[in-house]
């Protein structure tokens, strides 16, 4: 999805400039980009004349932030945006993962809950052993506490 | 921002975002990943975080019909979005769950919680049990010092249990069962506290008070609001005895003034007992079987429905605690039974009697009424509790 036009009418938009750490620029809208905290914050700083460096998200993801940002500040209806947010998180988990980083270091609350709740999803049925593998976790308990943990809670595992 | 790394890839406040999300079957399983989820999910940060997620439910003591001629009580739940099911038994997950005691009563609901009055299959004692239904955790209540004095030969005892009430108080992250007892010369009080798992006599002026009380039918239950709970009590001045039935026959005065009402409370934060005050401000001083009684909890206050059963209305009242006067919120007409308020916002009915119980919600403001689905196994649902699952232990 291409990035919004700026639909300037007599009043200018002022437009910030994203940098990604692989050096990628992106002109978002201040009202769009604003919506994270992080950006918020470093434009108050006195970013806001200047390129502002995000030294933590690569192109490819902030790209899709941007996306995101300027859809929930298009003034979408409700449902419409409940159907866009559906298939935007329906992403594999690599790139969830990248998003889910991402929207911390920036500070964009819902989207960082609509991530959460992506991933609590998908792990909501899962086995321990699965959860590992896909959070890349160390199994550190002795055979013998896992047991124990196991036998306590046994009907879950049902 | 915080970021100790858990297992290799996401900062520790990001996976408890996520976990909060989950349902405590999953959080159950996932105790076992490694030693910093066990840490996480046991904390009881974490546990009261992730239980504010979870949905109010409405839950109710439930006899149900199984079978030609066998009853069985249970605890059911309705969810938010109107479908209901039987507590401690998942859809799929067969039975066996629930242990092996029959529920008499559902004495309370607070903070994941749920404490029954029960009785054990193999005796006739009866038993006060902690049940948490997510964690498929119950835990039968020790014997108090004060009721081993009072239990006597040939199984029958020289007390009566007046009232109980169960809560949580967030100010001191506890639970308490609170209860009055009466023995033939004295009125006493007791606390159980969770933490400490003993029993604890609350020496207090009103309880003589309270030994004057009758708490039965027609008055609804006690309800919990903010760690305190409440109980509506009739005084009555007439001499009572303890027959070998164990039953009390209780008649009332025939002059009204000697039969008026009180709401007595028990703070579970400091155990303090003592009586609200500006009950007299509700309408119907006196006692009239004709006139029944329910505290409810609406919004975080206190509220009472009254029911005038010759004119079949029921009136609903609110208490501001910031200056303790009760206000009518509104009037219903033509409904016979409310079990409380669903979500704060529409007011449970019961409908109709064995066996055709159904329950309704009616939103007092706009008048509009919706059938729950149906049952048809329900011989009877008694008061609404609010419930919300929780990873709290009960050990």
């Amino acid at each position: 999805m291409a990035s919004s036009e700026s639909t300037t009418t007599s009043t200018t938009t002022k437009v910030l400039r994203l940098k990604s750490s692989d050096n990628e620029i992106f002109g978002v809208e201040e009202k769009a980009a604003l919506q994270s905290e992080t950006i918020k914050s470093l434009a108050e700083d006195g970013y806001s004349e200047d390129v502002i460096p995000l030294f933590n998200v690569e192109k490819k993801t902030l790209a899709k932030i941007v996306e995101w940002l300027n859809k929930h500040a298009s003034g979408s209806s409700k449902e419409e945006l409940k159907r866009w947010d559906a298939d935007f998180v329906d992403v594999d988990k690599d790139v969830l993962y990248d998003l889910l980083l991402a929207s911390n270091y920036l500070n964009i609350e819902v989207l960082l809950h609509q991530l959460a709740q992506k991933v609590a999803d998908m792990i909501k049925g899962k086995k321990p052993e699965e959860i590992r593998q896909l959070f890349g976790i160390k199994n550190d308990f002795t055979p013998e506490e896992e047991a124990e943990i196991r036998r306590e809670n046994a009907w879950a595992f049902e | 921002m915080a970021s100790n790394i858990i297992g290799s890839c996401l900062p520790t406040d990001m996976i408890t975002e996520i976990l909060s999300m989950l349902p405590p079957k999953s959080l159950l399983r996932f105790k076992s990943v490694c030693r910093n989820w066990l840490a996480l999910i046991t904390s009881s940060h974490f546990i009261s975080f992730h239980s504010q997620f979870r949905p109010k439910q409405s839950v109710f003591f439930t006899c149900l019909k199984e079978g030609q001629s066998r009853v069985s009580c249970c605890i059911t739940s309705i969810l938010p979005d109107g479908t209901s099911c039987r507590l401690g038994r998942d859809a799929g997950d067969g039975d066996g769950d629930m242990p092996s005691f029959i529920i008499h009563d559902l004495v309370g609901s607070s903070n994941g919680l749920i404490c029954l009055l029960a009785r054990s299959v193999y005796s006739t004692e009866e038993d006060y049990v902690l049940w948490n239904p997510a964690t498929r955790q119950y835990r039968h209540l020790p014997a108090s010092p004060l009721l081993a004095r009072f239990s006597e030969k040939n199984g029958r005892h020289a007390f009566r249990i007046q009232v109980a009430g169960f809560g949580f108080h967030h100010g001191i992250n506890d639970y308490k069962l609170f209860r009055i007892v009466q023995t033939p010369n004295a009125t006493h009080a007791e606390v159980f506290t969770l933490s400490a798992g003993s029993w604890r006599e609350v020496d207090e002026a009103p309880i003589e008070r309270a030994g004057e009380c009758y708490f039965g039918h027609p008055i609804g239950p006690g309800v919990v609001v903010k760690g305190v709970w409440y109980h509506v009590g009739f005084e009555y001045s007439l001499h009572r005895e303890f027959d070998d039935d164990r039953e009390e026959t209780h008649e009332f005065d025939t002059e009204p003034k000697k039969n008026t009402w009180l709401i007595l409370s028990f703070d579970m934060g400091n155990d303090t007992l003592s009586e609200t005050v500006g009950a007299g401000q509700l309408p119907y001083q006196y006692f009239d079987p004709d006139i029944t009684r329910k505290l409810m909890v609406y919004k975080d206050s206190l509220a009472m429905s009254i029911y005038r059963k010759k004119e079949s209305c029921h009136e609903i009242w609110t208490l501001k605690s910031t200056d303790e006067t009760w206000t009518r919120l509104f009037i219903i007409p033509n409904i016979e039974t409310v079990l409380g308020f669903w979500n704060d916002k529409e007011i449970i009915i019961r409908r109709g009697y064995n066996p055709n119980v159904s329950l309704v919600l009616l939103d007092p403001f706009t008048k509009r009424l919706r059938m729950l689905p149906q049952n048809d196994d329900v011989i009877y649902f008694r008061h609404a509790h609010t419930y919300v699952e929780s990873l709290a232990s009960i050990f």
